[in-house]
């Protein structure tokens, strides 16, 4: 099921495509191309691992275009625009929509190979985090109301008795949901507990 | 400055009452004077400095709600100032300004944690624009 890094390449110039396409095998990247940003939204499916190499201007739908279509649909895959025009204003814009880089042409063969590296580690590491993320997530929700409740209140560094107070049962209730919390999530100690909820918080 | 708007930019005006103050770097006299009357026309208190240090030092004081700070500084550069408050995880939300920059610069002001870049000459509309949403978030 686990598939294979991929190097996607999206250009409209065909000698661009080409060319990459080559360099790239020759350091043993899988490679994809595609001629529209269009193309390759039919093709791409969120679950493949890899990068995007993305021309900024092409006819019809543009880099920034599929950017956003891309971050719409909350897809991760890094992107490495690459641009044959100075465009300030556009690699800012690029970048501010989470672009991982903006190479402008000419550049040297190396330092493309560089950024794709580099984006490569970093799509691992991400999907590395999401499957983490999931899996505490799949934990948490084995917690039962009551023992949400609970564990809410833990979090925010409540003794047990004021716990039994604010939720108006026994002490020694609160202790069983306690251990269950703690047993249900995996969590080793309170401060564990308490960096998995902060994760599954920034991770909305 | 491109003057294409007067200092009232519909929708701009920071709302009285609220404490907020921004701070200018740049060393040109006459682009510093210029940015910091239109600062001035959103409402806001401007501090104005001619390089890093200074703000710096005057940061004990407490951060300001933004700073715009040129690129090219007499001794430590604005990226370098970057660098230095995140260091010292001191979070200034930063709009960083060039003239005549590249690609690679704008690329490694916002990879440094700039949230915006702008070319000068600075066009007032789109910098109180992006003050406004700034200070708004």
């Amino acid at each position: 099921m686990k598939s294979l890094p991929t190097v996607f390449v999206v250009d409209d110039d065909a000698p661009v495509r080409d060319g990459l396409k080559l360099l790239l095998r020759s350091v043993g990247h899988r490679v994809e191309t595609c001629a529209s940003a269009q193309e390759f939204l039919d093709l791409y499916t969120d679950d493949r691992p890899g990068c995007l190499v993305l021309d900024v201007r092409m006819p019809g739908m543009s880099g920034l275009d599929l950017q956003e279509r891309l971050n719409e649909r909350r897809a991760i895959l890094p992107i490495i625009f690459i641009t044959g025009h100075g465009d300030v204003p556009m690699a800012v814009e690029a970048l501010q929509a989470g672009a991982l880089d903006f190479l402008q042409k000419p550049f040297r063969d190396q330092e493309l190979l560089d950024r794709i590296a580099r984006a490569l580690e970093k799509d691992a590491s991400n999907r590395r985090e999401l499957v983490e993320l999931k899996q505490i997530a799949a934990r948490f929700a084995e917690l039962t109301p009551r023992e949400r409740a609970v564990m809410d209140l833990v979090v925010q560094g409540k003794a047990n008795k004021v716990i039994a107070g604010d939720l108006d049962i026994s002490q020694r209730t609160v202790e069983i949901h306690r251990a269950r919390v703690m047993e249900k999530t995996q969590a080793g100690s309170l401060a564990h507990l308490v960096r998995m909820v902060l994760r599954l918080q920034e991770a909305g | 400055m491109s003057d294409d708007s007067p200092n009232t930019v519909a929708g701009t005006a920071i709302r009285p009452g609220a404490v907020r103050w921004i701070s200018v770097i740049d060393p040109d006299p006459l682009s510093r004077a210029t940015l910091c009357a239109l600062l001035a026309g959103m409402g806001a208190e401007v501090r104005a400095f001619e390089a890093a240090e200074p703000f710096l030092a005057a940061l004990r004081s407490g951060p300001p709600a933004c700073l715009i700070s040129e690129v090219r500084l007499p001794a430590m550069s604005g990226l370098m100032l970057l660098r230095h408050l995140r260091s010292a995880q001191m979070s200034v939300p930063t709009i960083l300004v060039a003239t005549d920059p590249d690609v690679p610069l704008a690329v490694e002001a916002i990879r440094e944690g700039a949230l915006d870049f702008l070319e000068k000459p600075l066009v007032a509309s789109r910098v109180t624009r992006r003050i406004a949403a700034l200070l708004s978030s």
